[in-house]
């Protein structure tokens, strides 16, 4: 049984910063990261093989250096791993990446699949259920837990509001993880050597036969037209009254103001 | 590769360097380059000043849609528990302004079971029009079933657009949608408008953890979808006597050909969360005093359906149990709301929570650097302020609840 | 000596040479099970090392029981020169050595000795059974000893006292000078019959070789091999300096496929000498702050009985059964040797685990006090770093609060996990410039994870750019691009990660073309400047004492004369491990303080290198330590009954924890936590 998880390199958007003159991204020297839900879908699928068996196959969809994600998913313990990389592939929204990824996923064969939630970067949480329906598999996404695994089904803990659904879900499956399913290992320094020296399939369109007209620029239906900064940034405020009694009231109504109680 | 910079224009000026939200342009021999990680964004063609950045689309293969075949603007209607979700409510305000700068109808998509009396509510805020489909198939949200309903009710109505929240449900299965529809989809929206010339929908969201918001366009497929965050746009006032159509409809799934079944529900675990889940943290430090104070920090805690943590400070003290210690050396955090009392804010304890969304510091130093990472900051003595907010927190439940039993 | 008892002593003296001869080749061979290490370079510069250790006992001294020592050792030598006329008169009653038989001086200064080693066996006695110091261990072995030396001393007195009485023309020149020799011929053997004399002088010569053979014999298989082992041990010890001692491997090497020492014998055989030369003194467990507040690690106890009887053990099982290490062995392997060898039990036993505790291994600060104590030039600490790396690399079993220290430092470059990119933040309202912004300034300022981000030691971080600042000099700093240096991350066994930091850091610093660096922190101190150059970073690292010193010394820096200061008039001095025993600096920041107008200093009973750890360094810092039993409230203790108004101190480490102490012992007594430099930025 082959596993597959989908992991996105992504810059590490809490290190992104605005230049506070010219308005725009400061993104020299920001790290690239495993997209951290993806970890923890990596974390979820090492799980998963403990107790079930199977072996796990890291897929990424990036430029060359998207290698470096996948190396860490191959430390953290996944047994191979695969990075789809193509000029073709450039500019491609959330369709037009799952279809790409689906493609790969049905050349690698898997009957179970994990994402994360979604990417830190851009926030979407649409490739996994893109890349299920490309497939045309069942899917369950915002799972916080794996109770039990079947030959034909799985059974899994899905978060809905004030709780959660207990859910039966058919083989093949794609499941979207939440982080709560398990904070990711740290690899150990043996993993970490072993996986610098792995090697990893790299694969183009046309290893994965994706059509040009369905991937890329081209295969993405949606467009940014623009990109801009936002005015507000979060900035301290010392809130000031007479006495406790005003201070608290005054807190209470910037609280309910801002919607957060 | 789409992104073609003509060189004989370029001055090398760099703005499109400054722009490109992903670092991938360079400045080479005096003019711009694109290096691999060039996603062909289309950023960089607006900002530069001599129009020498292009983006080339390779002509499509596929016939595209026939765009004036879809109108009207769609919202799903997500219900549980005989409550229609707020969200959809919200949807329908933001739904029904845009469909008057259309001129078009404004329909609501309602699935359920017994949720026919929901199609009021959807009337008098704002919809023409109901597509329900009632059936104990569709009792709770599916991701095959209400996929297959969506889409068959797309291909036969074929709306110009539909806008879903971005909830856990919304975003499961709007993206199916997308894909079996060969259509675009823009993910968690904080505002939506008609550009007063192409009748596109601009979608704007933020993008790079909030850093940055991109507008994105869909102009060439049909139906343009977005899933929109909750409590984002404002819920317009119902008017009751509104009237509208309901127009039944049933997809085409049945029971045995949907991959998953709920087999419970399970509700109530709002209160014994365990830090990390929590959406608001009242948290103790040194500045507590001592153990028989740590009190007003559970009951402060408890008045706002929170949880309380602590500093490593008043858990080495022996004030609290080490599970609640929030910091480099207990749980990393980041609710909604964090409170934060009588604690200094040494480094250990920031690298534990400063990722919350709204901090609140109370401390009687103001000097302490807690105030550096606050939203809010309160100097003043935390053995009266902490007491004083539990109490007005509790007085304004109890009022709202009264409320709540005379409106009722 | 008539022939008959020539013959005897004869096979005597073959059988007790071969018995000694085997327990020490046995020693040899199991030294030998350990790994290679290069330690025969320099010989000029080992020898020097060896007569300051050895022959002129340069740590010993260093306390008053030192000189026991002292006498002890030169008593020792002299006895067992004196032994040679004596024994040989066994097989040659006639032969005279030349300048020892029939020296005079010779005997008078064994004879003074002789008498200063009772004197100070009793002394030792007398502290060991009767003082009971915690450090020495009331064993059989000491006892006996004891009573072996005196015996040895006793006969010998009492051989040369009979010669004496018997006026024998060699003894009487050779003895004229001595005291002993007459005084026990007039106390004990006046009026006897030559006849007899001549019967108790054999009796007692016969007693004599009967107790120096067996004594002979009992050194290399007790723990006095020490006597033996010493001298090589002062010979081979270390030639780097006290910060650099930590030798690097490349993980990513195909060859290296164990991480650290998981096994007795991956110790190299200079690390195993150690165990044999330990002298069981313990001045490492008297000034161990793990030890001192009730932690599992006991140094002394690590090197003289945990590893040392395991090695022994395991050694000889491994010579038995012709293995070289256990490294290979299969536990089928394993499972046969035990049944036909119920004793090669040991070879399955873990170092890491069975036989040392985890706890000791995680309690150690690194703080260099008991290597920088101990007179036989043991290494205690890279010990200690060799065992971390076989828990971190090999096993990756170590606590989980270090595990999150290395994935910020890895992701975030600090060990707090604080954005990365926030790390030039401090410097922004002071207007501190960028190094990559800056046209070639005089020094870079690296200001290191604490001085970016901790609050306390931005303070320092602000003091030392205001104080550069109004002397002219001109400086900056990296900002985002300077990454945690490795320190902690080394200490704590994970070379692995140590070394892309290393990489990393001296890259990006010999793209920058740095050259001269000031450093507020002895950790960043010490790693730049003793542990990069192995990664190709040469750089001239100075601490922000000693080039504040330096300022004022050459005029740079001028400060104000009478300016009223806000500082606290009594401060008492905390010497930081790696500016202090690491670099051996101690004067700077002392004089820093004493620029301070009216400021008084006062030190600590544990001061300069014998100060006291504050308990962060090697990694503690990351890890969770028993609320009872801190190190930083022993300190903290310490300074506090100086009553000072400050504790002067040189760390940012140090900082953090005697500003926790202070805040845990004596909250109300506004006793502040002060680096010097932010003292004298107050009066610029």
């Amino acid at each position: 049984m082959r596993i597959v998880v989908c992991v996105k390199q992504v810059p590490d958007t809490t290190e992104v910063r605005i230049d506070p003159v010219k308005n725009t991204l400061i993104r020299e020297g920001v790290p690239s990261i495993v997209n951290p839900f993806d970890e923890c879908a990596m974390e979820a699928a090492l799980r998963f093989r403990r107790d079930y068996g199977g072996t796990v196959v890291a897929l990424s969809m990036g430029p060359p250096q998207a290698e470096a994600a996948l190396r860490k998913c191959l430390a953290m313990g996944a047994d191979e791993a695969v990075l789809i990389s193509d000029r073709a592939f450039a500019g491609a929204d959330t369709l037009a990446t799952s279809f790409a990824l689906a493609r790969a996923i049905a050349k690698i064969g898997a009957d179970l699949i994990f994402c994360g939630k979604m990417a830190i970067d851009g926030d979407t949480a649409q490739v996994g259920p893109g890349i299920a329906e490309h497939l045309g598999l069942t899917q369950v996404t915002n799972v916080q837990k794996i109770r039990e695994a079947r030959a034909d089904y799985l059974m899994v803990e899905r978060v809905c509001e004030g709780g959660y659904e207990l859910v039966r879900a058919s083989r093949p499956v794609l499941l979207a993880v939440e982080k709560t399913i398990g904070e990711p290992r740290y690899p150990s320094v043996k993993a970490s050597v072993r996986a610098r020296r792995a090697a990893i399939t790299a694969w183009n369109a046309a290893d994965i036969e994706a059509p040009e007209e369905k991937i890329g620029l081209n295969g993405s239906p949606t467009q940014v037209t623009r990109i801009f900064t936002p005015e507000t940034r979060r900035r301290s405020e010392m809130l000031e009254a007479a006495t406790a009694e005003g201070l608290c009231d005054l807190l209470l109504a910037k609280l309910r103001d801002a919607e957060i109680i | 590769m789409s992104l073609i910079i003509h060189k004989e224009l370029c001055d090398g000026c760099g703005a499109c360097l400054e722009r490109c939200p992903f670092g991938a342009l360079e400045i080479v021999d005096g003019a711009a380059a694109a290096l691999e990680t060039c996603t062909s964004c289309g950023a960089c063609v607006r900002v530069c000043p001599h129009k020498a950045i292009e983006l080339i689309r390779k002509p499509r293969k596929t016939a595209p849609v026939k765009i004036q075949d879809y109108q009207g603007v769609w919202v799903f209607i997500e219900q549980s528990d005989g409550r229609v979700g707020q969200v959809s409510l919200e949807l329908l305000s933001e739904g029904r302004k845009l469909a008057d700068e259309l001129q078009t109808e404004l329909a609501g998509v309602l699935l359920g079971d017994g949720v026919e009396a929901m199609a009021r509510e959807c009337f008098a805020y704002g919809a023409d029009k109901v597509y329900l489909a009632d059936d104990p198939l569709y009792r709770r949200y599916r991701t095959d079933a209400y996929t297959d309903a969506l889409v068959r009710l797309i291909r036969r109505y074929k709306p110009a657009v539909i806008l879903y929240g971005a909830t856990n449900n919304g975003r499961d299965f709007a993206a199916r949608i997308a894909v079996r529809i060969n259509t675009g989809l823009t993910a968690d929206c904080t505002s939506l408008a008609i550009d007063p010339e192409t009748k596109l929908l601009m979608q704007t969201r933020p993008a790079f953890g909030g850093n940055v918001m991109a507008t994105i366009l869909c102009p060439n497929h049909r139906p343009q979808m977005a899933t929109v965050r909750p409590k984002v746009m404002k819920i317009a006032a119902p008017d009751h006597g509104r009237e509208g159509e309901i127009v039944r409809f049933t997809g085409s799934l049945s029971e045995e050909k949907i991959g998953t079944r709920i087999l419970d529900v399970v509700r109530g675990l709002g209160r014994d969360v365990n830090l990390e889940d929590a959406e608001i943290i009242v948290s103790g430090g040194r500045g507590i005093g001592g153990p028989e104070h740590y009190h007003l920090i559970e009951e402060l805690a408890e008045a706002l359906g929170g949880v309380a943590g602590a500093s490593r400070a008043a858990v080495d003290a022996g004030w609290t149990p080490q599970y609640r210690q929030v910091g480099q050396t207990g749980k990393t955090v980041s609710p909604r709301l964090y409170i934060a009392c009588g604690i200094s804010g040494a480094i250990q304890h920031l690298a534990g929570m400063s990722a919350s969304e709204t901090i609140v510091a109370i401390n009687n130093d103001p000097a302490a650097p807690i105030f550096r990472v606050a939203t809010y900051g309160l100097v003043g003595d935390l053995h009266v302020i902490a007491p004083l907010l539990t109490e007005k927190i509790r007085e304004s439940r109890k009022s709202a609840a009264a409320e709540t039993k005379v409106g009722a | 000596m008539r022939n008959p008892q020539g013959i005897i002593f004869l096979v005597l003296t073959i059988v007790t040479l071969a018995l000694f001869v085997s327990a020490l080749s046995r020693k040899l061979r199991i030294l030998k099970l350990g790994a290679p290490e290069n330690r025969f370079d320099n010989p000029l510069r080992r020898l020097g090392n060896f007569i300051m250790l050895i022959p002129l006992q340069g740590k010993m001294l260093r306390e008053f029981y030192g000189v026991i020592h002292l006498f002890v050792f030169w008593g020792f030598i002299f006895i067992v020169l004196g032994e040679i006329p004596l024994l040989l008169e066994g097989i040659f009653p006639d032969l005279v050595v030349p300048l020892l038989g029939d020296n005079p001086y010779f005997y008078l200064i064994k004879d003074a000795l002789s008498l200063l080693v009772v004197v100070g066996l009793f002394i030792g006695l007398i502290r060991r059974w009767v003082l009971k110091p915690r450090r020495l261990y009331r064993t059989s072995e000491a006892a006996l000893v004891v009573i072996l030396v005196l015996a040895v001393i006793l006969t010998d007195w009492l051989v040369g006292a009979a010669k004496l009485a018997l006026a024998e023309g060699g003894a009487v020149a050779a003895f004229r000078l001595t005291v002993g020799y007459p005084f026990f011929a007039s106390v004990f053997l006046t009026g006897l019959e030559p006849a007899a004399l001549a019967m108790f002088r054999d009796m007692v010569w016969w007693l004599h070789v009967f107790v120096f053979f067996g004594f002979f014999i009992y050194i290399p298989n007790s723990k006095h091999l020490h006597v033996l082992a010493a001298p090589f041990n002062g010979y081979f010890a270390s030639l780097q300096p006290a910060g650099a001692q930590i030798p690097t491997f490349d993980p990513l090497a195909e060859e290296v496929d164990e991480y650290g020492v998981g096994r007795i014998e991956a110790f190299t055989w200079k690390q195993l000498l150690d165990s044999f030369a330990c002298g069981e003194c313990g001045r490492c467990m008297d000034s161990c702050p793990a030890n001192l507040s009730g932690k599992p690690l006991n140094p002394k106890k690590l090197i003289c009985r945990t590893l040392k009887e395991h090695l022994l053990e395991k050694g000889a099982v491994l010579l038995r059964h012709g293995l070289q290490s256990t490294k290979d062995l299969t536990p089928e392997r394993l499972t046969e040797l035990t049944r036909l060898d119920p004793e090669a039990e040991v070879l399955g036993r873990r170092l890491v685990g069975d036989v040392v505790d985890p706890e000791a291994l995680w309690a150690c600060a690194t703080c260099g006090s008991c290597q920088n104590l101990c007179p036989v030039a043991n290494e205690h600490v890279q010990k200690i770093i060799d065992m971390r790396r076989f828990a971190v690399m090999n096993e990756d079993n170590y606590a989980p609060e270090l595990r999150l220290a290395f994935r910020n430092v890895e992701s975030k470059f600090n060990p707090w996990g604080v954005s990365w990119s926030e790390r030039g933040a401090w410097g922004k309202p002071l207007a501190v410039p960028l190094w990559k912004e800056a046209t070639e300034p005089e020094y870079l300022f690296w200001v290191g994870c604490a001085g970016s981000f901790d609050n306390s030691a931005k303070k320092v971080s602000e003091a030392v750019a205001k104080i550069l600042e109004t002397a002219g000099v001109s400086f900056a700093i990296l900002g985002p691009e300077e990454k945690c240096c490795g320190d902690f991350v080394r200490r704590a066994g994970n070379e692995y990660l140590f070394r892309l930091m290393a990489e990393e850091n001296v890259a990006m610093l010999n793209q920058r073309q740095a050259r001269r660096i000031v450093t507020a922190c002895p950790h960043c101190l010490n790693t730049l400047k003793n542990e990069y150059p192995a990664f190709g970073g040469n750089f001239e690292v100075v601490h922000h004492t000693q080039l504040i010193w330096r300022l004022v010394q050459e005029g740079r820096l001028q400060i104000p004369a009478g300016a009223a200061p806000a500082s606290p008039q009594r401060v008492v001095v905390h010497d930081s491990c790696y500016l202090g025993r690491y670099q051996g600096e101690y004067e700077a920041p002392r004089a820093l303080f004493r620029l301070i107008p009216g400021l008084e200093l006062c030190e600590m009973e544990r001061h300069r290198d014998r100060s006291f750890c504050c308990g962060a360094g090697g990694a503690r810092m990351w890890l969770e330590e028993d609320a009872d039993e801190r190190v930083n409230l022993l300190r903290a203790r310490q300074a506090l009954d100086k009553a000072p108004q400050a504790i002067g101190v040189n760390c940012p480490y140090c900082l953090t924890m005697m500003e926790d102490g202070v805040k845990d012992l004596a909250p109300d007594q506004g006793v502040e936590v002060v680096d010097p430099a932010v003292l004298i930025a107050r009066l610029l």
